[in-house]
């Protein structure tokens, strides 16, 4: 083995599952769900999804709702990801009754705004909306301003994609408010891309165009190269258009 | 029935060492033709195969002939192992990357990787790797899956893994313009891939996709119903590029004469190769086969073989049933845990505390074979599967709290 990191990987990657296997449910539940949660992010769903399971059942074994109900949500995350939306929606409708029942307010409305994705992934846009708007109520009565910003940009894209601009724009507007207020700068460029893609749709072609390059300094500003790549993408094509249009003029 | 009585006895189960290979003429006629056609395009081939039918023994053999005269350009090959462990993303490639990095100071190979564009190629896929694959380490660069799943973004949408690609490629197409300065190729051997992570899984279907001219991918997959779907995604895409397949079946008579003469110096008359070659046909059962033959002493007739065949048709049991009651004890303790094992864990498991005899008997072993110093597997993954159904309940729960044990206090040594 030439590498430390993956010496101690393997080894905690078997730990995980020797605890698991030898019913040290106590023991096991936080590293399979902290493996599961790793492995997510590097994108290994597969591998992700059964450390997962594997906190959900030690959760299970230890009567900790608390950690069940983050299992289950995790569980979501991973199925969502692997375009397994009715079993991801099962899996956050458990968590949302744990979260409930013990009180988590915060888990209820991130697992509510999860439940929105779902149903906004799957075109089902009034459920998405009813699913956003009860994550933001609770969002806004425990005060958790981040997640208010998020909620409001996905309420942002539902109103745009049923073609409500002009709803589309005050949502993204609020999320931008916020963001601004609270530094989140990767926020602040997303929504800003968005409400250039809602002028961009009403033809309000210079305003777009300011959208995109305030996302665009934001993006440069912060080195997020896909970022770049979409706005100027953006740009380009909307530059295209305008000529085009006045050309046909 | 000629007969040869020069019995070395058994032998180990795991892969074939390349100067015993046998048989597979027509396999291995298929992959020089690949290997000559690598200087006009980048080449894939796929040896894929059910557990026992050689595919390990194969790439052996392919590296050491590339690397030596296969084709009379003694061109660089590397091969690398995907492990069963579930969850070591990227792990391979990372060695495959530090192994070249080696190379270019001390391989035999050195001065064709010593090129300042290769060299600064593999530093930046090292660096995202560094960045990506520590499980320990902070959040990864760019955007994460939980992020993307909060934005409603799909997976495809990871930029790490797009760079990472794009960094492959160039190290790809770095060597690819140093190989043929040089009029040679290099080969990249990768062993198991049905155990490759959805990400590395993913890395090497984007890299067949656009493999430069003098770079030669050459991947082993055992066919299994667990690893079916992924197989058949892997042929779809060796199909859609005009790669080859080299399917390894049974041995015909002829390889299985071979196979006793050059791995047992045995030699074994037409009935009985045919017999042979219809009954069992695998090597992985030829071995276990052979090895009951030479346990029992018997003459390598027919009517032996005969004899044994029952015990010899399900490999894994024959070889576990052949071993003593201290093998098999051992075999048992260890069966539970992930490849590779190191020593340390080993000594742990079986409880035996003389490290330097302990390390003297895996090494003598038949059914163990060292990957590295102090790092051990199973000489053949079948012999762990077959264990591993087979122990009961109580002792699965009491092997694995002992392997816990073992690794917490190894965890806190690291």
């Amino acid at each position: 083995m030439k590498n430390r990191d993956y010496d101690r990987q393997l080894v905690e990657l078997s730990l995980a599952e020797h605890l698991f296997f030898a019913q040290e449910y106590e023991k096991a539940l936080d590293l399979n769900l902290r493996i599961g949660d790793r492995l997510y992010d590097l994108f290994d769903f597969d591998s992700a999804l059964q450390f997962t399971e594997r906190a959900e059942i030690c959760a299970e074994k230890t009567q900790n709702k608390d950690k069940l109900a983050s299992s289950l949500h995790q569980k979501g995350l991973i199925l969502q990801s692997m375009f397994r939306f009715s079993e991801a929606l099962e899996s956050y409708d458990q968590s949302l009754e744990i979260e409930r029942e013990i009180g988590n307010r915060a888990g209820e409305a991130q697992t509510l705004h999860q439940i929105g994705i779902v149903y906004q992934l799957t075109n089902r846009f009034p459920e998405a909306l009813e699913s956003y708007n009860q994550s933001l109520e609770i969002k806004k009565e425990i005060g958790g301003r981040a997640g208010e910003a998020q909620t409001l940009h996905q309420i942002g894209i539902v109103y745009q994609l049923t073609n409500r601009f002009p709803e589309a724009l005050e949502s993204y507007n609020q999320s931008l408010e916020i963001e601004k207020e609270i530094g989140d700068r990767a926020g602040e460029a997303a929504t800003l891309h968005q409400i250039g893609m809602v002028y961009q749709l009403t033809n309000r072609f210079p305003e777009a165009l300011e959208s995109y390059n305030q996302s665009l300094e934001i993006v440069r500003e912060i080195g997020d190269e896909t970022g770049v790549k979409v706005n100027m993408m953006a740009i380009q094509a909307l530059v295209r258009n305008d000529t085009k249009t006045h050309v046909t003029k | 029935m000629s007969q040869s009585h020069s019995r070395r006895g058994e032998i180990s189960l795991g892969p074939c060492p390349p100067d015993e290979f046998s048989g597979r003429f027509d396999e291995r006629k298929t992959l020089l033709e690949v290997l000559q056609g690598a200087k006009d395009h980048g080449q894939v081939v796929m040896i894929s195969g059910r557990r026992g039918s050689g595919k390990s023994s194969f790439l052996i053999w392919a590296e050491n002939g590339i690397q030596d005269e296969i084709d009379g350009s003694n061109c660089p090959a590397i091969r690398k192992e995907f492990l069963e462990t579930e969850g070591m993303v990227f792990f391979t490639y990372r060695e495959l990357l530090t192994d070249l990095k080696e190379h270019q100071k001390f391989g035999w190979f050195r001065k064709s990787l010593d090129d300042p564009k290769v060299k600064k190629s593999i530093e930046v896929a090292l660096g995202i790797l560094e960045k990506m694959s520590s499980l320990a380490g902070p959040a990864s660069i760019g955007v994460d899956a939980g992020v993307a799943a909060a934005r409603g973004l799909l997976p495809s949408e990871n930029i790490d893994y797009t760079r990472l690609l794009s960094s492959f490629l160039q190290i790809f197409r770095a060597l690819s313009e140093k190989m043929a300065e040089e009029d040679r190729f290099l080969a990249i051997l990768l062993d198991d891939v049905q155990w490759s992570s959805g990400p590395d899984f993913q890395l090497m279907k984007d890299l067949i996709k656009s493999l430069p001219t003098r770079i030669v991918l050459i991947i082993a997959f055992r066919v299994e119903s667990e690893s079916e779907k992924k197989y058949a995604e892997l042929q779809g895409e060796i199909c859609r590029f005009g790669h080859k397949e080299i399917t390894l079946g049974g041995m015909t008579k002829e390889a299985v004469k071979e196979f006793a003469s050059r791995r047992y110096k045995l030699s074994i008359d037409e009935p009985t190769a045919d017999f042979l070659s219809l009954k069992i046909g695998d090597p992985l059962c030829l071995v276990g086969c052979f090895n009951l033959l030479q346990k029992r002493n018997l003459a390598p007739s027919l009517s032996s073989f005969k004899e044994i065949l029952p015990q010899a048709l399900d490999s894994a049991r024959c070889i576990y049933t052949g071993l003593d009651s201290k093998w098999q004890s051992r075999v048992n303790s260890l069966c539970i845990l992930h490849p590779p094992l190191r020593l340390s864990v080993i000594s742990c498991m079986l409880e035996e505390q003389d490290l330097v005899v302990l390390k003297d008997e895996l090494d003598q072993s038949l059914v163990f074979r060292r990957l590295e110093p102090e790092l051990y597997d199973f000489a053949h993954p079948s012999l762990r599967e077959y264990r591993r159904k087979e122990l009961p309940e109580g002792a699965v729960i009491k092997l694995n709290s002992q392997a816990a044990k073992c690794l917490e206090s190894l965890e806190a040594r690291l």
